[in-house]
């Protein structure tokens, strides 16, 4: 049991593992330093949350790029509530505005009944002018030194830490999270065995936007400041989480999924500040992110085809 | 119940559409009367003070000068500024401000503006290409430019930072590739990396957010542990990269061991000054410039043009290296008392309120230039 748990484990850490030897190889200097692992490590605590808010909607077919901007104006909102209500206001203003800006995305959805893309991308544009106009003439809203404490170590690690633990209690435990991966396996079949599918997605939206709300704490008390965004320039904030979700969803045969959304944004990360030590220039980030991305969705499918001959 | 659907949709979405500052965002005027000059202006509007202000100032300039400024937002690509020109000559405007983001965009500007006969004028670009420049000298509605010596100055500013700072590594966040400034500003400093043996570490461009530019400079701090230096090439052109690149420094406790170099000015500048951040920042021109080529384009419009060829014109940055000087420069020149008051406008600007301003007497107004001028003129008030 033991040894089956650690040859698990091995597998699971052996992405991130096998990409820092490179570096390390490539790099010695620039990666054999505890600074440097201390921020790779904590630099993919907010695409995991994220990765965590945006889980369950993935599984059930949902494409929702309003994450960015009601990151972004969820953050806006905490930090105007921060100035009045120090560090509370900023939790309370962050995580609720996150969680009525979700009922309203997927009330929206569930009402409207048209694909989740379109309602996104035009949801993303009145989010994002929501939130150039609630900032008003300020163009970048930045929090009192006091209140930034869980944008470093060790207040991030512990923001994390429950994050992870309750993300594993709910995915794991609820009959909501096994709700979202029938219908994520065969919709039609989950609706005729009487699921409420519908309400099913709207959960999806609002559990995904309590993660959302934390990440936004996270996001504003790491760089001390945030601007509204517009011309939907917030989407972009959606991608790097994305993919760690995609490389999560691939290790799930092996680990559990709180776990591999983790593995999948620490793998990114090593690989973008890898280009960066390596001189290269940024765009080469997006070109190794997409590679990598189809080498991992590969080899996932390769052994999953492996599985199925075995059983057949 | 989809009709319902369909309908809170659409009540959600026509007030972002019609307040969205997209591509094909709403004009805005300054002025209702439908008989003065209309002087037409796309411009990246945004909540950046900056931004705000150089809007402002130029909206008060067109208003000294009895005229009308009409705004168009878009996204800064050269396809949306021909989308935004067409509009803003449909909706009868007598005069073009155009900040072209590349060179390669200008020649479509000049076969629209020749074609409907609207003067226009170019601000804040460097024209590097012979044939572009041949073309617009060629423009009869090509009134002038006004420009800055990107490249020089990013050449003195990584000169200062190796010679007076000890700078030796630098990292680079830089501005998109292709926008002509941007380019002029890697050139210089370049140039300057190459002459003072400076090590170019790495670069980085398109930020969106303060924590983009947290997270790419904790990441030049994990993969160069020897960073003394960054040249931040555009600091205007994301809110909070300043911050944000300070932010990282500032936890991993680099306060004076690693300074910061910055082209063009954005809020903020002065508590980073004091923290001992930031050595310099270029700036001041963003807005004095499109001031300056408005200038040109009223006379124009209004009857009385500076000279029958076009002008071309060179602005001064001003280096902000201490935080007081940094304060009197958003105070004075991006505050709420515009950098040029109406009445110096109408003596030092434009010709048809004062027949003894000159193509040679508008130069030295533009060449005199800086935070002293403005302070000197301002400061008693």
């Amino acid at each position: 049991m033991l040894k089956k748990y650690c040859i698990k484990a091995v597998g699971v850490f052996c992405l991130p593992l096998s990409l820092y030897v490179l570096m390390l190889l490539l790099k010695p200097h620039e990666f054999a330093s505890i600074t440097t692992v201390g921020i790779l490590l904590q630099q993919s605590f907010i695409p995991t949350i994220i990765g965590y808010g945006l889980s369950w909607g993935f599984i059930v077919g949902i494409w929702d790029f309003t994450v960015g901007a009601r990151i972004i104006l969820s953050a806006l909102i905490g930090a105007s509530f921060s100035v009045s209500f120090g560090f509370w206001g900023l939790t309370v203003g962050c995580i609720g505005s996150s969680l009525l800006l979700s009922l309203a995305t997927g009330g929206l959805n569930w009402i409207a009944k048209i694909p989740s893309l379109v309602i996104s991308f035009g949801l993303v544009m009145v989010y994002e002018i929501l939130g150039q106009w609630y900032s008003g003439s300020l163009s970048l809203m930045s929090l009192a030194g006091k209140d930034t404490f869980l944008g470093i170590f060790p207040g991030n690690m512990f923001v994390f830490a429950g994050s992870f633990v309750l993300f594993y209690l709910i995915f794991n435990n609820s009959p909501f999270s096994y709700h979202t991966r029938a219908i994520g396996n065969n919709e039609l079949l989950s609706k005729d065995m009487g699921m409420n599918v519908p309400l099913v997605k709207f959960l999806t939206y609002v559990v995904g936007g309590l993660f959302l709300g934390i990440a936004s704490v996270l996001q504003i008390s790491y760089a001390g400041s945030i601007g509204p965004q517009v011309n939907l320039t917030s989407i972009a904030l959606v991608f790097r989480p994305m993919i760690g979700l995609i490389i999560g969803l691939a290790l799930s045969r092996i680990c559990n999924l709180a776990v591999g959304i983790y593995i999948g944004a620490l793998s990114i990360n090593i690989i973008f500040i890898g280009i960066i030590a390596l001189g290269l220039p940024d765009t080469m980030q997006n070109i190794f992110l997409g590679v990598f991305l189809l080498a991992v969705m590969a080899v996932s499918n390769l052994r999953e085809r492996a599985v199925v001959k075995e059983s057949v | 119940m989809k009709k319902i659907g369909v309908f809170l949709i659409t009540l959600l979405l026509v007030p972002a559409l019609m307040s969205a500052k997209a591509k094909t965002g709403k004009s805005q005027t300054s002025a209702s009367s439908a008989s003065v000059p209309k002087i037409g202006f796309p411009f990246l509007l945004t909540s950046d003070p900056t931004m705000r202000a150089i809007v402002r100032n130029v909206k008060y300039e067109c208003e000294a000068a009895g005229c009308e400024l009409v705004t168009e937002s878009w996204d800064f690509t050269p396809d949306a500024l021909v989308t935004a020109t067409q509009k803003l000559i449909n909706e009868g405007c007598d005069g073009l401000i155009l900040a072209a983001p590349s060179i390669s965009g200008i020649p479509a500007l000049i076969k629209i503006c020749t074609n409907s006969k609207v003067p226009f004028v170019i601000p804040w670009r460097h024209i590097v290409d012979p044939a572009v420049k041949k073309m617009l000298d060629e423009c009869p509605y090509f009134v002038g430019n006004t420009q800055e010596d990107d490249e020089q100055t990013a050449y003195n500013l990584l000169k200062s930072m190796t010679q007076k700072a000890g700078v030796k590594n630098v990292a680079v966040l830089g501005l998109t590739k292709g926008d002509v400034s941007g380019d002029m500003r890697d050139h210089g400093m370049q140039r300057a990396a190459d002459e003072f043996n400076v090590k170019i570490l790495t670069e980085t461009r398109n930020f969106s957010t303060a924590a983009d530019a947290t997270r790419t400079v904790e990441g030049f701090v994990a993969a160069y542990p020897d960073i003394d230096g960054i040249f931040i090439t555009g600091g205007a052109m994301t809110q909070g990269i300043l911050q944000g690149t300070v932010k990282a420094l500032d936890m991993h406790k680099k306060q004076g061991k690693v300074k910061i170099g910055m082209i063009d000015y954005t809020s903020g500048m002065d508590e980073e000054i004091d923290k001992g951040y930031l050595y310099m920042a270029c700036g001041g021109n963003m807005v004095a410039d499109p001031l300056f080529s408005c200038a040109m384009l009223l006379n124009t419009v209004k009857g009385a043009p500076l000279s029958d060829k076009p002008l071309w014109l060179k602005i001064n940055f001003i280096n902000l290296t201490s935080a007081q000087s940094s304060r009197d420069y958003f105070k004075y020149v991006e505050g709420d008392v515009p950098p040029y008051s109406s009445d110096e406008m109408k003596s030092m600007f434009f010709k048809f309120t004062n027949p003894d301003v000159t193509a040679d007497s508008f130069a030295k107004v533009v060449t005199d230039y800086s935070l002293e001028n403005v302070m000197t003129r301002h400061a008693a008030k």
